[in-house]
C-alpha cells in the first residue's frame, strides 16, 4: 500500500499525470500497461527485419506497453530493405490520435530508425519522453588502473569504445545535449578532467589544477560546469561559468571531502556528496546564494546523487553491507525516501521512471535498469566483464 | 601605425590564448599544467595561478623507499601508529633540500568511485598537514588521489583492503 501511495507520489511530483483519470489509475498501479501491436507493420528483407526486431525490444523496455496480435494502439504499414538501407512507411493509429510516419534511412540507421519511432509513439500517444533514443555513457574496467570509456543505445547495442589509453576512467558525465561527455582521466597520470564527443573524437582537455579534478557536471541550461577540484587545499565544490571562464567556490569545508555534483532541473541547485561527519551524505546547495542543508541522515553512506528531469532524487545508500538505489523526493525530505533495487551508481533515464545502475554479480560488474513503477528489472546482457560508473544521457 | 600593428597582433594573441584554454586538443596541453587555465577568474575578478605541478614540471627520484601510510575505513583520520612512517618522509626530505613530495592518497575499492576520489585526496591532505606541522615548507609537498583506481593488493576482505587504504610518498626533484 504504501509503495503505491509512494508511486503515486512520485507521480504527481513529476508532473506525469495527465488529464484523463483512466491514465492516472492505470499509472498508479505500474504493471498495467497499453496494448499495442506492431503486427500490422509488413517487413521485406533482412534490415527491414532487424528495424521491426529492434522497435518491439524498444516498446517493452519502455514499460508502458503490452504488445500482442491487437491492441489499443496499432503500428500498420510497410519496412523493406532498399539496398542501401530500409524505407518505412507506416501508420501509428491509437484511440484518440494517430500518426504517420515515414523515413529513408541507410543501414547504419535502422536501429536508430526503429528507436526514433518507438520515442514518437510514447510522445505522440501517451505524451511521455521516451529513453529509447537515449545514450549510455559507461566504463569499463579492466583491471588496476586500465579502463576505458564506452557509449551504447539505451538496449546495449552499438558500442563504441572512445578512449584507447586503457587508463583509470571516473565519473563520465552526458552535456544536455547529449553531444559530449565530461570525465576524469588518469591517462597523463593524475586525476584530469577531459571532454570528448560522444560521435567519437575531440578528446580535449577540460580542467587540469594540480591536485584532484573532477565532476564537470554541466548545467541544464549548458551555461556552467559544476567542479570538485582541491587546488585551494582541499575537495570543493566550485561553478565554472563558461562563457565568462569565471569559477566561483560554492562550499567552505576545510575538513570535509565533496563529491559528485549534479544539477537540479531548473539549474538553480546542486546535490552532492559531502563528509563533515565522517560518513559520506547528500547535501543540496543554492548557487545563487551558497546556502547549503544536508539532505540524508540514514543508511552509513549515501553517494552517487542523480537529480531526474522529474525532481526526484535517485542515489546508492549503504544498509548493512550492500548499495541499494533509493529515490527520494527533495521538496519533501528524506522521509520520501524508498528502495528500488541493489546497485550502485544510479543516473536516471529520461523518461523518470527508468534507473540505471550497476551492480556487481557473479565475478562480474554489469548494467541493470530498475522500474520505479514496479515492472522487473532489465539486465542490459550483452555487457560482460567490469561496466561501471554509468551515465544516462538526457537526451 | 608602426605601434597599431603591434598592438593588434598583440591583443589576437591575447584572444587565442584566452579563448582557447579549455578547448585546446589534449595533445596540445598534456604536460602544459595551466596552461589551458589562462584567462580563469575568479568570483571577485582576480586571475586564478594554478602554480606548479611536481608531476608535470619535475622528474621522479628512484629508489627512494618509504613506507606507506595506512588507514581505517571511510576514514582520513591518521592511526597513531602511522606517524613514524611520515616522520621518515619529513626526515628525508630535510635531508634532501632539492626534493619535493607528492603524497597520493588510495582507497579499497567499497564505495563509490567519486567519492573514494575525494577521500584519497583527504587522505593525502592528512598526510601533507603532518608533514607541514613537522617542518616541511609547504611549497615542497603536493598531493594527488588514486581513489580505488590503484590498489596495492588485488581481492577483497579486509586484509587486502586494509593495505590499500594508504598515503604513498612520491619524491621529485
Amino acid at each position: 500500500m504504501f509503495r503505491k501511495l509512494f508511486l503515486a507520489g512520485c507521480l504527481l511530483t513529476a508532473g506525469l499525470v495527465v488529464a484523463q483519470d483512466a491514465m492516472v489509475t492505470v499509472r498508479k498501479e505500474g504493471a498495467r500497461k497499453e496494448t499495442i501491436s506492431i503486427s500490422g507493420l509488413q517487413v521485406s528483407g533482412k534490415q527491414a527485419q532487424i528495424f521491426k526486431q529492434t522497435l518491439e525490444g524498444d516498446l517493452q523496455r519502455s514499460g508502458w506497453f503490452k504488445l500482442g496480435a491487437a491492441g489499443s494502439i496499432n503500428v500498420n504499414g510497410s519496412v523493406r530493405d532498399s539496398g542501401a538501407g530500409i524505407v518505412t512507411a507506416c501508420d501509428v493509429v491509437g484511440t484518440r490520435k494517430r500518426f504517420n510516419w515515414t523515413r529513408t534511412s541507410s543501414e547504419a540507421e535502422v536501429r536508430r530508425q526503429a528507436h526514433e519511432l518507438c520515442d514518437a509513439i510514447i510522445k505522440h500517444l501517451l505524451g511521455e519522453t521516451g529513453i529509447a533514443s537515449t545514450q549510455i555513457a559507461v566504463v569499463k574496467n579492466n583491471g588496476p588502473n586500465q579502463a576505458d570509456l564506452y557509449v551504447c543505445d539505451a538496449d546495449g547495442y552499438n558500442a563504441r569504445r572512445l578512449t584507447g589509453d586503457n587508463k583509470a576512467i571516473v565519473g563520465p558525465r552526458w552535456d544536455p545535449t547529449g553531444r559530449t561527455i565530461y570525465f576524469t582521466s588518469y591517462r597523463s597520470n593524475a586525476p584530469v578532467l577531459y571532454k570528448i564527443n560522444a560521435a567519437g573524437g575531440g578528446l580535449s582537455t577540460f580542467m587540469r589544477f594540480p591536485g584532484l579534478n573532477t565532476g564537470a557536471a554541466i548545467s541544464p541550461d549548458g551555461t556552467k560546469a559544476a567542479l570538485i577540484l582541491s587546488y585551494q587545499g582541499n575537495p570543493e565544490l566550485y561553478c565554472l561559468e563558461l562563457a565568462a571562464n569565471r569559477l566561483i567556490r560554492l562550499t567552505q569545508t576545510k575538513l570535509a571531502a565533496e563529491a559528485s555534483p549534479c544539477w537540479s532541473p531548473d539549474g538553480r541547485s546542486i546535490v552532492y556528496v559531502s563528509d563533515p561527519r565522517g560518513a559520506p551524505h547528500l547535501y543540496i546547495v543554492d548557487v545563487a546564494t551558497k546556502a547549503s542543508r544536508r539532505l540524508t541522515y540514514n543508511g552509513s553512506e549515501n553517494v552517487n546523487p542523480s537529480w531526474g528531469a522529474n525532481g526526484l532524487i535517485c542515489f546508492a545508500t549503504r544498509r548493512g553491507s550492500s548499495y541499494q538505489v533509493a529515490v527520494m523526493d527533495p521538496a519533501k525530505g528524506e522521509a520520501s525516501t524508498q528502495i528500488v533495487g541493489n546497485g550502485e551508481s544510479p543516473s536516471w533515464g529520461a523518461d523518470g521512471r527508468h534507473i540505471l545502475c550497476s551492480r556487481p554479480a557473479g565475478g562480474q560488474t554489469g548494467l541493470y535498469m530498475l522500474d520505479i513503477l514496479g515492472d522487473p528489472e532489465v539486465r542490459l546482457t550483452r555487457f560482460q566483464g567490469n561496466w561501471i560508473c554509468p551515465n544516462w544521457s538526457s537526451r | 601605425m608602426r605601434n597599431l600593428i603591434l598592438t593588434c597582433i598583440t591583443l589576437t594573441l591575447v584572444a587565442t590564448m584566452t579563448t582557447g584554454c579549455r578547448d585546446k586538443k589534449t595533445t596540445d596541453t598534456e604536460g602544459g599544467v595551466g596552461s589551458e587555465l589562462i584567462g580563469l577568474t575568479d568570483e571577485y575578478g582576480n586571475t586564478i595561478n594554478p602554480g606548479e605541478d611536481f608531476t608535470v614540471t619535475r622528474t621522479r627520484v628512484p629508489g627512494v623507499n618509504l613506507s606507506p601510510v595506512y588507514f581505517g575505513f571511510d576514514s582520513y583520520q591518521l592511526p597513531g601508529g602511522e606517524m613514524a612512517k611520515i616522520d621518515s618522509a619529513v626526515r628525508h626530505l630535510q635531508s634532501n633540500s632539492r626534493h619535493v613530495c607528492v603524497v597520493e592518497g588510495h582507497c579499497d575499492d567499497r564505495g563509490s568511485n567519486e567519492y573514494n576520489l575525494s577521500l584519497g585526496e583527504q587522505r593525502a591532505l592528512t598526510v601533507r598537514t603532518y608533514m607541514i606541522n613537522a617542518g616541511v615548507a609547504e611549497n615542497r609537498i603536493q598531493t594527488k588521489s588514486f581513489g580505488e583506481e590503484m590498489p596495492a593488493v588485488s581481492g577483497s576482505g579486509e586484509a587486502v583492503w586494509s593495505k590499500n587504504r594508504r598515503g604513498e610518498f612520491a619524491i621529485y626533484q
